[in-house]
């Protein structure tokens, strides 16, 4: 069987329906709602994870810096998710830097009081249980595409989640989307690339006529459903080839 | 069942599930014996069970459109799969194949969302079970964005023979260099290179698809090139020494 869907890249999946930190506070108190300006920073990595947090408002990326100098960008965050679940493990320090990608707003939510929650109410424990397995398909998502996909699949996966064309596209009507506030830095961070391959892929994509932007660091990148089809979709296979460039051998590269 | 806490200070992560009492109380658990080489379910079929490892060993895949092929993990005894249902997902994500005579019990997914309803003990077991499940996921994948497939596969093969979980180091079996290597997202080429030049080390034992032993001396080779770091944190800064 082949795979034509597109999965998730690390992008966490929106409770339905949402989460009311309202009416749960009301039962278990430790909730504390907080405005977090664009590029502010909500937890650092390696910070003690002693609470949930849960976005109502905005859009998170979690950031990863490795002790080489490195950065990655392992998740993205739209409203009406969790974050932060570390506090639930045996892990206790955080994974990720979470960083407002545009004004949020968040709750910060006690760990006493989710664990108190999760005990005491199988029906909150049933939605967070199912948050918690489809967090888990994300990030499978994420992992499958980075053993399997290329740099240009990994991007133009990543440009098609950003401008939230995935679903649209898996039911063929999707036309195009826009990106706001990642510039190609950060989308090479997201695909585990670098920012020069990135800049080679958005090229070619835009001389091809898949996606359409004018150069500049923050302007906004439009993206059109012929990408899904020429890089990613079940009759691409040489086209596909076309994408691959001089590092990208049989398997992934090594970074 | 064992209820487990959630996140004990010293004790183990999640407790292990007892399949018998959670039969008798819930009910619609079916217990079957599986030879290697079956399949459990395939990718993109419809979810809408899932299954409890109770013996045995499982290799959950997936082949992408051109054809690459991908382990996304090994599941062992006590270990969940099929829980894609439980987030309404209708397509599984992977193919789940036994890579070992297993036995394994199905659970329908109507029978596991009333469990959770009715039982505290089994719904804190879940969030639990699954929450390090997705923790073990972050891992990997953050590996996936820094490490060489040198420290990839030193890593892959501590967290297989589970070294640091409270389970206590195992032998690897049932694994060739094939299945590694689609493990780490590499050839199988230099998986060989490197599998040979751990043992040349002293860090592994092995025989071919047979076994896997890994000695304690391999979390050296991922340690002394800890990954982490805090960007502000004050490993990161530089020492300061007095102007005067």
């Amino acid at each position: 069987m082949r795979r034509s869907d597109l999965h998730s890249l690390g992008r966490m999946p929106a409770l339905q329906p949402p989460f009311q930190p309202q009416a749960f506070a009301d039962l278990y108190g430790g909730v504390s709602r907080y405005r977090a300006a664009c590029g502010s920073t909500i937890y650092r990595q390696e910070e003690a994870a002693d609470c949930l947090h849960y976005l109502e408002q905005g859009r998170i990326v979690l950031k990863v810096a490795s002790r080489q100098g490195k950065d990655a960008i392992i998740g993205e965050l739209d409203a009406g998710t969790f974050f932060g679940e570390e506090c639930l493990t045996s892990r206790t320090v955080r994974w990720s830097t979470a960083v407002c990608a545009v004004d949020s707003v968040a709750v910060r939510i006690e760990k006493a009081s989710i664990v108190r929650a999760i005990r005491g109410d199988p029906h909150f424990a049933g939605v967070y249980l199912r948050w918690i397995v489809s967090h888990g398909d994300a990030l499978k998502g994420s992992l499958i595409s980075q053993l399997t996909d290329g740099s240009a699949q990994r991007l133009a996966r990543i440009l098609l989640q950003l401008a939230r064309l995935e679903a649209a596209c898996l039911e063929g009507e999707a036309v195009a989307g826009s990106i706001k506030g990642f510039d190609q830095e950060a989308l090479a961070q997201m695909v585990g690339t670098t920012r020069s391959r990135v800049n080679f892929f958005m090229n070619r994509f835009r001389d091809l006529g898949h996606i359409r932007y004018d150069g500049h660091c923050d302007g906004a990148i439009t993206v059109l459903d012929s990408l899904w089809k020429a890089v990613l979709g079940q009759d691409c296979g040489d086209a596909a080839a076309n994408f691959r460039d001089a590092d990208d051998d049989e398997v992934l590269p090594d970074r | 069942m064992a209820p487990s806490a959630l996140m004990p200070a010293n004790g183990p992560p999640c407790g292990r599930f007892d399949l018998v009492s959670f039969a008798r109380r819930h009910g619609g658990v079916t217990k079957y014996a599986l030879g290697r080489g079956s399949r459990l379910f395939a990718q993109g079929e419809l979810a809408n069970e899932m299954f409890y490892l109770d013996q045995g060993q499982i290799q959950l895949s997936v082949i992408s459109v051109q054809g690459r092929r991908a382990i996304v993990g090994i599941l062992t005894a006590g270990d969940f799969c099929g829980e894609t249902c439980l987030a309404g997902e209708p397509k599984q994500l992977a193919t789940a194949t036994c890579i070992a005579d297993s036995v394994v019990a199905r659970i329908a997914q109507p029978i596991v969302t009333r469990a959770i309803q009715q039982d505290p003990g089994f719904a804190e077991f879940c969030v639990t079970y699954f929450l390090n499940r997705s923790a073990r996921l972050t891992e990997r994948l953050i590996s996936q964005f820094f490490d060489s497939s040198e420290s990839r596969l030193a890593r892959i093969l501590l967290q297989l023979s589970n070294h640091g979980s409270e389970r206590g180091p195992t032998v690897i079996r049932n694994l060739d260099q094939e299945a590694l290597a689609q493990l780490i997202g590499t050839s199988r080429s230099r998986t060989n290179y490197f599998m040979n030049k751990f043992r040349e080390l002293g860090h592994i034992r092995y025989d071919g698809y047979n076994y896997v032993v890994v000695h304690d001396s391999m979390s050296q080779v991922v340690s002394h090139q800890n990954r982490f770091a805090a960007p502000d944190g004050p490993n990161d800064r530089p020492d300061r020494r007095a102007t005067s």
